[in-house]
């Protein structure tokens, strides 16, 4: 199912309710060695996350989200679904055997020639041998419409990404501008690129086949940089990619669990130890946000995060803010994974702190004797 | 109900309270102007005002003789008496919430949200901090024992004014045994032997709760001396005091085991000492 951005701040407004002003809480932060999860993480794991673009059609307008081109087999386009060219599991998708699935997706907000190598730069996938990944190419004028594409020609690697062969990242931000195009998507392909050059000759004559999308692919084949997930996809196949603000994970959705250390802690071990959280599920290194409430009332815990790691596993402690804990009671602890919107609640019991053993008073007694 | 004070130690009393309850309904008419003479001739005979004995009306507005003593007078042991009708059943929580106060002074309403009624100094008069023992929670409120007459009084202060804490311990008196059960976590954790109420001053029965920890200046409460939210159903003053029922120990040893004192609960010094480093102030204080 598909997550974006906005649905994790949805969820987020809806599950933390009032939000109060916060002084920022201690907690264990992301270890700045390893990056965390783009601001947005999806996941393409089904059928439903995909719309079928004709391949007949020469410019196409790329739906939000997933797009695969389906037409190279004779396929109706309004028939086919992804699952007809393509299999799901926990390695992630892979073109069934003999088929040739191109996959798109379009960026937000067409990116113009100067920005594209920042956009390269953080860019990666974790594709299965045979799989390539690359730009999609709009003209400026029309950048709702993908008319052709850019191969990287060795994957997604950073600053030393090539292009179509050996072209480098400012050739190409050269020939963009020669052009007068604009980066609009990025794309990967399933199958042998084989297959498609095969397919590719049998479609010459087929009216209106593409000339642009994939018309002229190179053969390198080599595996790209991963992605942080520990998934190896199989040939043919790919586990994730990430361009710009958005990773897509083809793997399985997680379902998104957490539970606090504790059947129960006291205001003061709430407020100053900290509560033990435990969860999994999340999106591989994303930033996992809290919020708390009782009886209705509470809010986020502005500036209390912890990370995940890259297995999607998050453990560590948070220490609440005090006017968070008004007293003892079964509080609602929600868990929001930021990019991923993953969200769950999970009660947190926090007793009142053992009362003091009472301090003697000299003075004379009056009581009845 | 109207109880006859037994105070044999001091024969004007006897004399003029006979025991016989045929004189009671026939001196029944006389008996606020006895009083009223009773505490002139008390007054007139005693040096320290704190241990004057007051003559006063119970609730019913029955005539009430009370003794003039200090905490180490013993009254005449008497039977203890078999409580009629039903005894409470045991009143020891695994926990209990306690409600100490925050500020300067603390709020009273008589209804959760509801127009102030009274206002509780804190620390109290004693010094000690104004402590409650917490019997019913809402959203903000707390409905708390109060000090104050009649046994059982409540009132309901604001979360705000007050930091909740819990407490582990409890205590259960038996008037029947003279035995005091400390309750840790809902079980018994030690029993003790007391004394408590004569016949005729009758440890009053009912849940209530631990308020200020002194360490008595005077004679006859031992080392510490817990006040309570309980007051005598017979003795409107006493040294002093409202009549307040304490947790103490004593001078009196061997006074311990048996119905011997005017209303409090006697302990051992040891014993109370013993108290005194573990419970805090709030905990539940039941007499059965």
């Amino acid at each position: 199912m598909l997550r974006s951005r906005i649905a994790a701040a949805a969820v987020g407004a809806t599950v933390l309710g009032i939000t109060a002003a916060l002084v920022p809480t201690v907690s264990n932060a992301a270890d700045p060695a390893v990056a965390t999860a783009t601001p947005v993480v999806q996941w393409a794991d089904s059928a439903d996350d995909f719309t079928a673009v004709p391949v007949s059609e020469s410019d196409v307008p790329l739906s939000d989200g997933w797009n695969f081109l389906v037409g190279y087999n004779g396929e109706d386009p309004a028939t086919t679904s992804i699952t007809d060219v393509a299999t799901f599991d926990s390695n992630g998708i892979a073109a069934k055997p003999d088929q040739f699935v191109p996959l798109l997706h379009a960026l937000p907000s067409a990116v113009s020639p100067d920005d594209v190598p920042a956009l390269v730069s953080t860019a990666s996938a974790n594709v299965g041998t045979g799989s390539q990944v690359g730009l999609t190419v709009g003209d400026a004028a029309t950048p709702s419409i993908t008319d052709g594409t850019v191969f990287a020609t060795n994957g997604f690697t950073g600053d030393t990404t090539t292009w179509d062969g050996s072209e480098s990242t400012t050739d190409l931000v050269t020939d963009l501008k020669a052009d007068d195009k604009v980066v609009t998507g990025y794309f990967v392909t399933l199958g042998s690129i084989q297959l498609q050059q095969q397919q590719q000759q049998q479609q010459r004559s087929i009216p209106n086949a593409p000339q642009g999308l994939f018309a002229n692919p190179t053969a390198a084949t080599s595996r790209v940089a991963a992605v942080a997930a520990a998934v190896t996809p199989v040939a043919g196949g790919a586990a994730s990619i990430a361009v710009g603000d958005t990773t897509t994970y083809f793997t399985p959705q997680p379902t998104a669990a957490a539970t606090v250390g504790a059947a129960s802690y006291t205001v003061t071990q709430a407020t100053t130890s900290g509560v033990q959280v435990t969860g999994s599920g999340f999106a591989p290194n994303e930033v996992i946000s809290f919020g708390l409430s009782l009886d209705g009332n509470g809010g986020e815990l502005e500036g209390l995060t912890l990370v995940a790691d890259a297995d999607g596993n998050v453990s560590g402690t948070i220490v609440l803010p005090a006017s968070f804990v008004p007293g003892p009671g079964t509080y609602s602890l929600a868990v929001v994974g930021n990019s991923s919107g993953q969200s769950l609640f999970t009660p947190l019991v926090i007793t009142a702190d053992p009362a003091p053993v009472a301090t003697p008073i000299s003075g004379r007694a009056t009581f009845t004797g | 109900m109207a109880r006859r004070v037994q105070h044999r130690t001091d024969p004007l009393v006897k004399r003029i309270i006979p025991e016989d309850p045929k004189w009671r309904a026939t001196l029944a008419a006389v008996a606020v102007a006895v009083v009223v003479a009773l505490v002139v001739v008390v007054v007139s005979l005693t040096t320290d005002p704190a241990t004057v004995p007051a003559a006063t009306r119970s609730a019913t507005s029955t005539p009430r003789v009370t003794p003039t003593a200090m905490a180490t007078d013993t009254p005449t042991p008497t039977p203890t008496p078999t409580p009629t009708g039903p005894v409470d059943a045991i009143d020891a929580p695994t926990s209990t919430t306690v409600a100490a106060a925050t500020g300067a002074d603390v709020p009273v309403s008589a209804t959760a949200g509801g127009a102030v009624t009274s206002t509780l100094p804190n620390p109290q008069a004693s010094g000690a901090p104004l402590v409650f023992r917490v019997v019913e929670q809402q959203s903000g409120w707390v409905r708390v024992q109060l000090a104050k007459r009649p046994n059982g009084s409540t009132g309901w202060v604001p979360t705000s004014a007050v930091k909740l804490t819990s407490d582990p311990y409890a205590i259960v008196v038996s008037v029947t045994d003279n035995t005091l059960d400390l309750y840790k976590d809902g079980s018994v954790l030690h029993s003790y032997p007391v004394a408590t109420g004569t016949g005729g001053t009758p440890t009053p029965t009912g849940r209530f709760a631990l308020t200020e920890l002194l360490a008595p200046t005077n004679d006859g409460y031992g080392p510490y001396a817990y006040g309570t939210t309980a007051f005598s159903d017979v003795l409107n003053s006493f040294g002093g005091g409202p009549g307040q029922i304490g947790l103490h120990g004593t001078n009196d040893s061997s006074s311990i085991g048996s119905g011997a004192s005017h209303g409090c609960v006697r302990m051992h010094n040891a014993d109370i000492t013993a108290l005194a480093k573990l419970l805090p102030l709030g905990t539940p204080f039941q007499v059965r």
